[in-house]
């Protein structure tokens, strides 16, 4: 039992009794402390009870080529751009008589049997950027080919719809916040493993949860500052931050060193953030979207051997989580997408390998997802500079993402108006 | 004083007159007994007195010069407030130290460039690359070998910026430099030139303070800009659009103050030039230059790229949205209007003088007012050389640095996008700030004898007190050192803990807690 939560949440609402009568707890520091009593108490990996949809982002980052992940094996045209690269048709995991899966997917080709896969084809944008950063910081962003936005589309979510949340609506698995979470309002929070948020030896939560009894009317103009952060005076907002920061990690490291998955997850990076993830969805956390990365697929060369082992890492990593949600009984309530900056040239080049193209596939999981084919397979003969041309614009899919899954308005968040699909 | 507003009329300007003329009075009766032929005492109070007259007597306002605002003042303009600063910045007066901090003083010899650069290799091997034959497996290899070496030789341009940073006799200009560098981002990811960011580094510190347009001119000849924008190639065929509009909304007049006419206009003006392969330099072609008419900004011509730079530099926008991003950098806020205008009025007359636009803000009543003191968030740069500063402690290993200022999203020369770096609470999120707080206690090491000489036999309450003031100049409060007390006694002080450990254990304290985020 962790016992030190008890206590903090004693000394705090000891110090109010014990003071001023007319201190209110403010409701934030409230909520987030009953959620930690929570989650301290003794808890199987159930569901908390909570039940907000979640939402997982993969970022597959190079440029996964998507002509070999969802292989039109029945397209000539496919064969003859790629003597070398191609898959044969003997080996790929077929979908229906035009196109298959890549042979390492069979995970996915299972999930997508029990009707718990999407496939949305042909993503892209118009006037496609075939510059890593600049076309990442473009699906980051859900901006024009033409113009720099500042924000990422999830942070605007975020400033749009959960403003009166205090604790982070977004976690990530990774060094730093992606741009995709990017707002106004910062209100995410990044790290590789738990052990990341370790606070400060003289800090910690004591020392913050002293400061806000001790500052008295610190509480007050806390509590009061939730409405409006944008008046807030610069010292309360640090320390709102720090306090969230801290409660936010403890929460979390309370939450992984609590609950295990009950299915075994492979031992790749991919893998261990998922299975990361996992846990923090048992742990009844109110993070709405995660994201994590997988990197590698920049493929110019040699592309064979390494796009197997990627999509093989990926195929079992997404069957692992998609096996530990069901256990947990939390299936139906994430949403996990893929993307990627870009796919692949049509041709293959020289060295055994595929250079930055366009238009991709992107898969979509869950057990609310409507499954099977979405969008429409990009024409092989009508290329754009040897490059897929696109048939669903990317904002589309993050539309259907926000109206559909999330419940907000997606026309102010993407700054645009764009047709919502039927995979959710 | 009140503002006057324009327009007002002469009851506005009877109002201020009333305020002004005791002053005015004043000084002209002295004047008026030598002339009084030239200024009959009947005539100056029945004459309106001028809109520009009144603002001069507002301009005459000083602010008064204290130890908490020279604190203040330097904290702002050189990341570091010691008190030998403070006291020397006091002795000498806000007229001898603004002279100081805005000084010319070359220091280039203080910081001879890396080998990498001076020895030329990084553009041997680029020509070695250009040399073979492309798709070949050789120029493959080549290629990543020059991608690493690049790579190298920017970290060790970011640890000799860092040094500069650190160690310049002119603190204020390596701040400008690194306002430019956000202001003109420009990002090594893309420009894949380690000698190109260096150059455009020089470039703004020699011009950085000088005036204005100059500096742009100059930028538009950068070799690294050149390659982030796509200047390079642009030709009168297919004139490139980028480095025109973003010099436009970005660089000299901000969104919404140009039509997309002038950027396709302006686009024509910079055509016509490239860089050099093996030199890396830009060159201009004539042939390629598109030399027709043009029309920018309502102003028809034959326009060049310094006619160009002119015109925009010249827009009375121009003026306001420079100084005003120079001001919300120093400030942390914006400014109101009188200020405003007197810092417009300042680049204006002195042909877009940085200097002069400084002068003014650090001259300002507005830059000292209680309201912008201790309230404004250091960035991530700031917060690690300024806290080096203030411990006297020399730059760390230069990957431990880096490694740290991209955790908190400053990484130099590498800018997110070409908009720069997004300032004040942008820095700070959940991530960030803890970042900051773990960050702080594993890079400094103080040395307690030299952070605080003398306080080893002082008690709690007076060390707390002296440990804060040097540490938070600016915003350290009685609240503040009574919640160190408290955690120093939660700590178990008095439990054998020597002095020594009472002020790394008070020191610690400052630095992980969230206000010391604030200058």
């Amino acid at each position: 039992m962790n016992t030190p939560l008890f206590t903090r949440r004693r000394f705090l609402r000891s110090t109010v009794l014990g003071g001023a009568a007319a201190w209110t707890l403010p409701a934030f520091v409230d909520n987030t402390l009953l959620a930690l009593e929570s989650a301290a108490r003794e808890m199987d990996n159930a569901p908390t009870g909570r039940d907000h949809p979640i939402l997982v982002i993969l970022q597959l980052a190079g440029g996964n080529d998507g002509l070999n992940t969802l292989v039109p094996y029945a397209d000539d045209l496919y064969h003859r751009a790629r003597p070398r690269l191609a898959l044969a048709e003997a080996k790929v995991l077929k979908l229906d008589d035009t196109a298959g899966f890549h042979p390492a997917l069979g995970g996915l080709r299972g999930l997508w049997d029990e009707g718990a896969l999407a496939v949305v084809q042909g993503v892209g944008y118009p006037n496609p950027n075939r510059s890593h950063f600049r076309s990442t910081d473009i699906w980051q962003t859900a901006s024009d080919a033409s113009t720099v936005e500042r924000h990422g589309w999830v942070g605007r979510y975020f400033d749009a719809c959960c403003q009166g949340e205090d604790s982070t609506a977004g976690i990530a698995i990774s060094p730093s916040e992606p741009l995709a979470f990017l707002g106004k309002n910062r209100k995410a929070i990044a790290f590789r493993q738990p052990a990341d948020l370790r606070t400060a030896e003289t800090g910690g939560e004591e020392a913050v949860m002293e400061e806000v009894s001790a500052g008295g009317s610190s509480i007050e103009a806390l509590g009061e500052a939730r409405g409006s952060h944008e008046e807030e005076a610069p010292a309360d907002f640090l320390r709102r931050v720090a306090l969230d920061a801290r409660l936010s990690a403890g929460r979390i490291q309370s939450v992984t060193a609590r609950f295990r998955p009950s299915v075994t997850f492979p031992p790749s990076r991919l893998g261990r953030d998922l299975e990361l993830v996992s846990r923090l969805v048992a742990g009844g956390l109110p993070a709405r979207v995660y994201y994590v990365s997988q990197g590698g697929y920049d493929t110019h060369a040699a592309q064979a051997g390494t796009h197997e082992r990627l999509l093989a890492e990926l195929d079992a990593a997404l069957t692992a989580f998609a096996h530990e949600l069901r256990a947990q009984r939390n299936f139906d309530r994430v949403l996990l997408m893929t993307f990627s900056e870009f796919g692949r040239r049509v041709a293959e080049n020289a060295n055994g390998g595929t250079d930055h193209g366009a238009a991709a596939p992107l898969f979509v999981m869950g057990g609310a997802v409507r499954p099977g084919w979405h969008g429409k397979a990009p024409s092989l003969d009508n290329l754009d500079r040897g490059d897929l041309v696109h048939t669903t614009d990317f904002r589309s899919v993050y539309a259907t993402v926000l109206e559909s899954w999330l419940g907000a308005p997606s026309e102010p968040i993407l700054k645009g108006r764009f047709p919502v699909l039927d995979f959710v | 004083m009140k503002p006057v507003g324009p327009g007002d009329g002469k009851g506005q300007a009877a109002a201020s007159r009333s305020m002004s003329q005791p002053a005015r009075c004043a000084s002209r009766s002295a004047h008026h007994q030598a002339e009084s032929k030239n200024f009959p005492p009947d005539q100056i109070s029945a004459k309106p007195i001028p809109l520009a007259d009144v603002e001069i007597v507002v301009k005459e306002a000083r602010p008064t010069w204290t130890p908490e605002n020279a604190a203040h003042l330097l904290m702002r303009a050189t990341w570091s407030a010691r008190p030998g600063e403070v006291k020397r910045a006091v002795d000498e007066g806000l007229e001898a130290t603004l002279g100081r901090l805005l000084s010319d003083e070359a220091d280039d010899d203080l910081f001879p460039e890396p080998e990498v650069f001076t020895s030329g290799r990084l553009a041997e091997m680029r020509r070695e690359v250009a040399g073979l034959p492309r798709e070949s497996a050789g120029r493959m290899q080549a290629s990543q070998r020059l991608g690493r070496a690049e790579r190298l030789a920017l970290r060790e341009l970011q640890g000799w910026w860092l040094a500069r940073l650190r160690f310049s006799p002119c603190p204020l200009r390596e701040v400008m430099t690194l306002f430019w560098h956000g202001h003109f981002a420009t990002s090594f990811v893309k420009v894949r030139m380690a000698d190109a960011m260096l150059w455009q580094n020089q470039l703004f510190r020699d011009l950085g303070l000088g005036r204005f347009e100059d500096l742009v001119l100059a930028v538009s000849r950068d070799p690294a800009m050149m390659r982030y924008l796509d200047v390079t190639g642009s030709s009168r065929r297919q004139p490139n659009e980028n480095f025109a509009r973003e010099l436009m909304e970005l660089f000299t007049l901000g969104e919404g103050h140009y039509s997309e006419a002038d950027v396709r206009e302006a686009a024509r003006a910079f055509t016509g030039w490239r860089l050099e392969p093996a030199t890396g330099r830009a060159r201009f072609i004539p042939a390629r230059h598109d030399h027709g008419e043009k029309t920018l900004l309502g102003v028809a011509g034959r326009h060049d790229a310094a006619a160009c730079v002119k015109i925009l530099c010249s827009q009375p926008r121009c003026a306001r949205f420079i100084t005003g991003k120079i001001w919300r950098h120093f400030a942390g806020m914006e400014a109101q209007e009188p200020t405003l205008r007197r810092l417009e009025r300042e680049f204006s007359s002195t042909g877009g003088s940085i200097r002069a636009v400084l002068r003014a803000v650090f001259t300002s009543p507005e830059f000292y007012s209680p309201g912008l003191r201790g309230r404004r968030i250091k960035g991530p740069v700031e917060w690690l050389v300024g806290t080096l500063k203030l411990f006297d402690l020399p730059p760390l290993p230069t990957l431990r640095m880096t490694s740290a200022l991209r955790e908190l999203g400053q990484e130099l020369f590498a800018p997110p996008n070409v908009k720069g770096w997004e300032e004040g609470r942008a820095w700070i999120s959940a991530t960030t700030l803890l970042a900051r707080e773990r960050l702080a206690l594993e890079l400094f090491r103080p040395d307690v004898e030299r952070l605080a000489p003398g306080l080893r036999e002082a008690p709690a309450d007076q060390m707390a007190e002296e440990l804060g003031k040097c540490l938070m100049p600016c915003n350290f409060s009685p609240a503040l050192k009574n919640q160190a007390l408290a955690a120093l006694s939660e700590a178990g002080d008095g439990q054998g803990g020597g002095s020594t450990e009472r002020i790394l254990a008070l020191t610690r304290f400052f630095l992980t807690h969230p206000e010391y985020q604030l200058t």
